[in-house]
């Protein structure tokens, strides 16, 4: 039996995962209603067999929400952690594998943004670019470059005493190749690990920041903005705030359970922040 | 020890310079006009002229950099637009209650975390260590924004224990700790068990164990305390995390503190106030660090030579 298949947690985490991908995709198929079409009559109605997971504070179906709000956490999380890794990889790439000023200049870059808080500045982020799906993706770009250039840098430092790297430099192979062909692929196995962590980061801050209202703009369906009116009306409508946190929760922890069986399987130590 | 010191500091030294000027850019940073998203477009001329001369925005960004630096040196970080209160004053006020509840949590978390880490690895396979995994899992991932609702749901509203927010009595602080702690918790849970499983096998417990100590006493007292090493640094790298999360957690229980500020000033638009928030929080979390790396170097000598 593979190792992969040893691991309960992960593959719990990778089917939950897949699942909330396949309602993010399929999404628009099979909505049970238009999330924009408010009945004010049928306020904070509890969960019915017309609503399942019953309606908010302007009549609107919950459930459609729900749905749609997963499509904004995934691809707000996915892309804003694949600009961070594109930024982050090459540029820790440089500096690992070149050294020099440029490395000196870029760890104490990354230093800097290191010493705030990374959901601190994204908040700060928000605050002065505004409420708005690319903000958003920016801020979360910016917050987690930071990782990927300290990890792989580590990883190239590394790397770089070995002997096929060394042989490859005797035989006159360029530095791009080098980096790209024979030292990036090493670094698979924490770099998926990381991204794992990452995506689940993401997608909480992502929520954090729509709770605080900094995050997606009014009209978008997000479970952070929902999970804050839910938060209003706490003893009148409970499951205003219960699904969109069910929903929160299966997604980070999905990614949660997949990080933590990779590190197992992949036998990788490092981990950055989150 | 001195030395070591002096070389923190000095290291420190480009990393605040850093974080103060990153702040500082902020409010350049707004697309279009700063004091037209603060007073809002209907705002008389007049009134705008005079914000822009209370902000300085009227002269060089070189000039504004000069006299903010002049600023922070002597305590001043301007005045907030909304209340016209100075801004380092009303941080002063409010510091306090974040930093309590700070600690609170720290408590919180390792009053769970160290007797669940130590369950963990003294059963380490069984079905307890398998539960503690899959309950720190469930506790990293669960947002402190969707937990903290929950206990007021259920302890305030219904059971009506524990206030429902703000700072009134000392019970006030029992809902928001659990609540920023238990994602620490989890994670300090995990750290406790593999750093006792790190050094269980070391000779001196195996001496220990041979002389006939019970196991109960192995673990906490010969295992833990070279255990705890790690679990320190991840408190101290973890402050900035709970500083973060107390942004939420006050906003949810009304707590008086900063985190609580900073989102009344990005609601108000009070740019001198947002500044000086993320500037305290920031500064916060960078000498905590230096406090951790210290406080590290004091409990292990090896870390001096080094």
């Amino acid at each position: 039996m593979s190792r992969r298949f040893q691991q309960p947690l992960f593959v719990i985490g990778v089917s939950m995962f897949l699942l909330l991908l396949a309602v993010a995709i399929f999404a628009p198929l099979f909505l049970p209603a238009d999330y924009n079409q408010h009945m004010l009559a049928e306020q904070l109605r509890p969960p019915t067999a017309e609503h399942w997971l019953g309606q908010d504070e302007n009549g609107a179906d919950v459930l459609t929400q729900v749905i749609m709000g997963t499509r904004l956490s995934l691809y707000v999380g996915m892309v804003s952690v694949l600009f961070a890794l594109i930024i982050g990889t090459t540029i820790g790439a440089i500096s690992g594998y070149f050294g020099g000023w440029f490395d000196g200049v870029t760890m104490r870059v990354v230093d800097i943004f290191l010493a705030f808080p990374g959901f601190l500045l994204a908040i700060a982020i928000t605050a002065v670019l505004g409420p708005g799906i690319n903000n958003l993706i920016l801020a979360l770009a910016i917050v987690s470059w930071v990782t990927y250039a300290r990890l792989i840098r580590g990883q190239f430092l590394a790397l770089k005493e070995q002997e096929f790297v060394i042989a490859a430099k005797a035989i006159g192979a360029s530095s791009s190749r080098i980096i790209w062909r024979h030292m990036l692929p090493h670094t698979l196995s924490p770099l998926m690990v990381q991204t794992t962590f990452s995506l689940a980061g993401a997608i909480l801050a992502e929520a954090s920041l729509s709770f605080l209202g900094l995050g997606a703009p009014p009209d978008v369906p997000s479970w952070g903005r929902l999970l804050a009116s839910g938060a209003r009306y706490l003893l009148e409508a409970s499951h205003l705030a219960t699904f969109p946190g069910i929903a929160i929760m299966i997604a980070v922890l999905s990614l949660n359970f997949i990080g933590d069986g990779l590190r197992d399987i992949l036998d990788v130590q490092e981990r950055g922040r989150g | 020890m001195k030395q070591l010191i002096i070389k923190r500091l000095l290291l420190l030294l480009p990393v605040v310079w850093g974080v103060v000027t990153i702040v500082f850019l902020l409010i350049h940073f707004i697309p279009g006009d700063p004091v037209d998203i603060m007073l809002g477009e209907q705002a008389m001329m007049a009134e705008r002229e005079l914000l822009r001369q209370q902000l300085g925005l009227d002269q060089p960004v070189l000039v504004q950099y000069g006299r903010y630096l002049k600023g922070l040196v002597l305590f001043d970080l301007g005045n907030s637009v909304y209340s016209g209160e100075p801004v380092f004053k009303r941080l002063a006020d409010r510091y306090p209650a974040t930093l309590l509840l700070a600690v609170a949590s720290m408590l919180v978390a390792l009053l769970l975390a160290i007797p669940l880490g130590i369950l963990a690895a003294a059963h380490k396979d069984s079905w307890i260590d398998s539960g503690s995994r899959v309950a720190a899992l469930i506790g990293i991932s669960m947002p402190n924004f969707w937990l903290g609702p929950l206990l007021i749901l259920v302890f305030a509203y219904k059971l009506d224990i524990f206030p429902i927010g703000g700072r009134d009595s000392p019970m006030s602080i029992v809902l928001p700790a659990i609540t920023l702690g238990t994602a620490l918790a989890a994670l300090l849970t995990r750290m406790t068990r593999s750093t006792i499983l790190d050094v269980i096998h070391a000779d001196y417990i195996r001496t220990a164990r041979a002389k006939g100590v019970p196991p109960w006493k192995v673990y906490t007292k010969h295992a833990l305390k070279n255990a705890l090493l790690p679990v320190i640094t991840i408190l101290g790298l973890q402050f900035g995390a709970l500083l973060a999360g107390a942004i939420i957690t006050e906003t949810i229980f009304s707590w008086p503190g900063i985190g609580l500020e900073i989102i009344e000033a990005i609601q108000k638009r009070d740019y001198p106030m947002v500044q000086g928030c993320v500037l305290t929080i920031s500064l916060s979390y960078v000498v905590v660090n230096l406090l951790t790396d210290l406080l590290y170097a004091v409990v292990d000598p090896r870390v001096r030579l080094t």
